[in-house]
């Protein structure tokens, strides 16, 4: 009876071992990207829904002096709003940002230059991250864990 | 029993075994960058969504601010490290920056690609020049509908069997704004913000219907931002009459100072049977105010709308489809002939009387000689009168010599028999134009405080830029060699050659093939030295328009958007002194007379036998840009009528489509999205 070599047993299990390591290793890398791209999907609805909402609330003037609070100052050192979300396990931290347009042809507010009041147009940036403490900080073995969405916004008529 | 297993065996199925958990391997990765990679698509449509949604904001607030807007600003309007935005012939860019990268893109477009004179009116672009078919229409100021088109042409452009996809209502604008992110953008630039992207890109199209807000305009027969200033013969029912054939609309002037009247009938020069004035004193009439019977005082708000008619939405000839005339003299003489020089009326005057004239005589009846694309206006000779009468529309095309358009007997039309002093109307005009050649550098004209007409005329040649000055008083330099005087007074020199032709010889007459004819200069001032009769007819100048040295009978066409007969960005002037019989011939006009400046009919002057005036329709004179509030133009937007007798009736057929204004409050929206 032939049994098997040594070297023959030992090159077919290192064979399978490297192969087994690979998988695990992708798997792991795979699962980690899965999970990178639910929570990029995540933050950029939330980047959507955050901006709604704080706009609504300054333009709804809730509460009281938050819509001259937006509308008449400039946003662009100091966020005019920031805080955290939870979603899931995950918490989601943002800062939104808002800075008033300026027309070249006139040098005035983008929207007033016929003397129309309550039309001025504001850029509103909102920047999201996730299990990083600064929206600037990479974490090892990640992408880039976060996100910003860009967006005009029209002063609407005081009611 | 023996078993005989090779050798290698194990080896060969480990390879196999290796190989396919390696592809197994590959396969979840693959699935995770794929993941990635739709995430990141994912991201790009939620910004490209959100730069619809800017685009549209952009389109508001500019739409807040002029009605009229239609990304034609031709500059770049936004330039910092956030955004950036340009406008060309209208088409708007816009790019959404973070960290200094581009995050996404918007682009408007509202230009139809139909070349320089097409329907849309615009340039075609060069630098924003979007490769999509979605176009904008913007009908906020429009009281009838307007149809949607796309740009299904070869080159994206509008043509004329493209498809019609919905209408923009009245007041209404169809906005249709694209937005894009993605890597692909990442090669855009302030120097290059329409370049081709290079790789992926997410692109989202909405569109958005857009409702301005409206107001109900109080109809009044005439409407003036300044004051309503009568002047009236002293003699028997010499009076400002003011009618509604509306029943519902009670007679009414409205002026946003107050109505002063001089002279008229002892017994009474104002009568408006159940009328009410609309001033900005509500408590008592101007001095010199004498009503028959009474009339109500009401208050006239500064911010009261009046009729709005903008240049943009006046009813104009479509230079693509139009018989263009190039501008300049067309001159009619004893001979029958008609003799066109291409340049302004001061100059052909003074040409005429050295006798140095460039000689081109039209022959052709279809005035082929000159027009392009004729067929719209003949001339023809109906007896002693010398018609020019106009079929369909016709639009003036500038020279590079004069972009004004004058049509006049050889010897000239008068405005007003011979006088020692100016009459009030052309010393208010030559003021505006002195301050105008003031502002421009021209020196030595004659003081305005209390000038002569011959001292006027002298002190051009004394300027120093007797070129510029004779431009920019042009537009009332025949009157003013009228008042002068002369051996032959306010006639042109002609020299050695002598021609008895008048203004009431010669006839402008509209006579439409369908329901209405336009005679359109876009670029300059209209002087019509001859009689202007019909129906269905309207004269629109962008500059000021004189009807001059004759009686006129002319009805507008009535119509969905508007009725004007007459309408001028500057001043609108009506003198038909008849030199040959020394009278004032009457006016008989139906429509609706509009200026951005004022508006002067002068039917009496020194001794002559005065006119009167019967008008069906209104009187506007809005005092500066319609876009803007009434009476924006400083000195601007007085209604001077001087004459025997003013039968002013408001017909509102006339003004159907200019009964309401839009506002700026735009709602609601309507969204569609396109892919």
């Amino acid at each position: 009876m032939r049994g098997f070599t040594v070297i023959e047993v030992l090159l077919a299990l290192t064979l399978v071992i490297i192969a087994v390591l690979t998988l695990l290793g992708l798997t792991t890398v795979s699962l980690r990207a899965h999970d990178e791209s639910d929570d990029l999907v995540t933050a950029s609805a939330l980047c959507d829904r955050l901006m709604e909402e704080s706009i609504g609330s300054a333009n709804r003037n809730q509460p009281p002096g938050k819509r001259a609070d937006f509308w008449d100052k400039e946003w662009t050192v100091t966020p005019f709003e920031t805080g955290q979300v939870k979603l899931g396990t995950l918490e989601y931290n943002y800062e939104i940002y808002a800075q008033t347009l300026t027309d070249l042809t006139t040098g005035t507010a983008l929207g007033t230059q016929t003397g129309v009041t309550d039309n001025r147009v504001k850029k509103v940036d909102i920047h999201v991250w996730w299990m990083v403490s600064d929206r600037t900080e990479q974490r090892q073995g990640y992408g880039a864990l976060r996100t910003h969405q860009s967006c005009l916004v029209n002063e609407p008529s005081n009611p | 029993m023996k078993s005989f297993r090779p050798r290698g065996v194990i080896l060969a199925v480990s390879f196999i075994l290796t190989f396919l958990i390696l592809m197994f391997a590959g396969a979840i990765y693959a699935t995770g960058g794929s993941r990635l990679a739709l995430s990141g698509s994912t991201v790009n449509a939620h910004r490209a969504q959100a730069a619809v949604e800017s685009g549209l904001q952009y389109a508001q607030a500019r739409l807040r601010e002029d009605l009229n807007w239609r990304g034609n600003a031709n500059a770049v309007v936004v330039n910092d490290s956030t955004l950036y935005v340009e406008e060309e012939n209208g088409n708007v860019v816009g790019l959404l920056l973070n960290d200094g990268k581009v995050s996404a893109q918007f682009r408007i477009r509202f230009n139809h690609y139909d070349g320089p004179g097409g329907k849309d009116q615009l340039d075609d672009p060069t630098k924003l020049r979007f490769e999509h078919p979605f176009v904008s229409f913007n009908n906020l100021s429009g009281p009838a509908s307007v149809p949607i088109h796309r740009g299904d042409g070869s080159n994206q452009e509008i043509t004329g069997s493209s498809a019609q996809v919905g209408e923009a209502g009245s007041f209404t604008a169809a906005i249709l704004v694209e937005g894009r992110a993605g890597d692909g953008l990442r090669n855009l630039s302030s120097t290059e913000p329409n370049r081709a992207p290079v790789g992926e890109v997410v692109t989202r199209v909405s569109e958005f219907q857009l409702r301005a807000g409206r107001n109900d305009v109080q109809g009044a027969a005439v409407m003036a931002a300044g004051d309503i200033i009568v002047e009236l013969t002293n003699q028997p029912k010499s009076r400002l009459i003011v009618g509604s054939s509306d029943p519902e609309a009670r007679p009414t002037l409205r002026t946003k100072t107050e109505l002063s009247m001089l002279g008229g009938d002892p017994s009474g020069n104002f009568e408006s049977p159940k009328g009410v004035v609309r001033q900005s004193d509500d408590n008592s009439l101007a001095f010199g105010v004498d009503p028959v019977g009474p009339v109500d005082l009401e208050r006239e708000n500064s911010t009261d709308d009046f009729y709005t008619v903008s240049w943009a939405d006046v009813d104009k000839a479509d230079p693509s489809t139009a018989t263009l005339l190039p501008a300049g003299t067309y001159v009619m003489s004893d001979s029958g002939e008609v003799h066109y020089f291409d340049m302004s009326l001061a100059k052909y005057a003074e040409l005429a009387s050295t006798g140095i004239l460039p000689d081109q005589k039209i022959s052709s009846h279809d005035m082929s000689e000159v027009a392009t694309n004729p067929g719209n206006i003949y001339f023809k000779t109906d007896g002693t009168v010398l018609r020019l009468v106009v079929e369909d529309d016709v639009s003036i095309k500038a020279t590079s010599n004069t972009e004004e358009f004058n049509f006049i007997p050889k010897s000239g039309a008068l405005e007003a028999p011979a006088s020692p002093t100016l009459p009030d109307y052309l010393h208010k005009e030559y003021y505006a134009a002195f301050e105008k050649a003031v502002d421009h550098g021209v020196t030595g004209l004659a003081n305005p405080a209390s000038p002569t007409a011959a001292g006027i005329l002298a002190s051009i040649g004394g300027s120093n830029d007797p070129a510029l000055a004779e431009k920019i008083l042009s537009p009332i330099i025949p009157a003013l060699k009228g008042v002068a005087g002369g051996d032959e007074p306010g006639k042109i020199d002609l020299g050695a050659k002598t021609d008895s032709l008048e203004a009431q010889d010669i006839a402008l007459i509209f006579a439409p093939r369908d329901s209405s004819a336009n005679l359109t200069n876009p670029q300059g001032n209209v002087v019509l030295g001859a009689r202007v009769l019909g129906q269905g007819g309207s004269v629109v100048a962008d500059g000021n328009l004189r009807v001059i040295g004759s009686g006129s009978e002319l009805a507008a066409a009535t119509n969905p958007q508007e009725g004007i007969s007459f309408y001028s960005t500057g001043d609108l002037t009506f003198s038909s002194y008849n030199s040959s019989s020394t009278e004032f011939q009457n006016l008989n006009l139906k429509g609706v007379l509009y200026s951005q400046g004022d508006i002067n009919v002068v039917l009496s002057e020194g001794a002559a036998q005065p006119g009167f005036m019967k008008l069906d329709g209104a009187i506007v004179a809005y005092g500066g840009d319609p876009t803007g509030p009434v009476g924006s133009e400083t000195d601007k937007g007085e209604v001077n009528l001087k004459g025997r007798r003013f039968e002013l009736n408001f017909d509102s057929a006339y003004v159907a489509g200019m009964e309401t204004v839009p506002t700026a409050e735009l709602s609601p929206r309507l969204r569609v999205d396109h892919r």
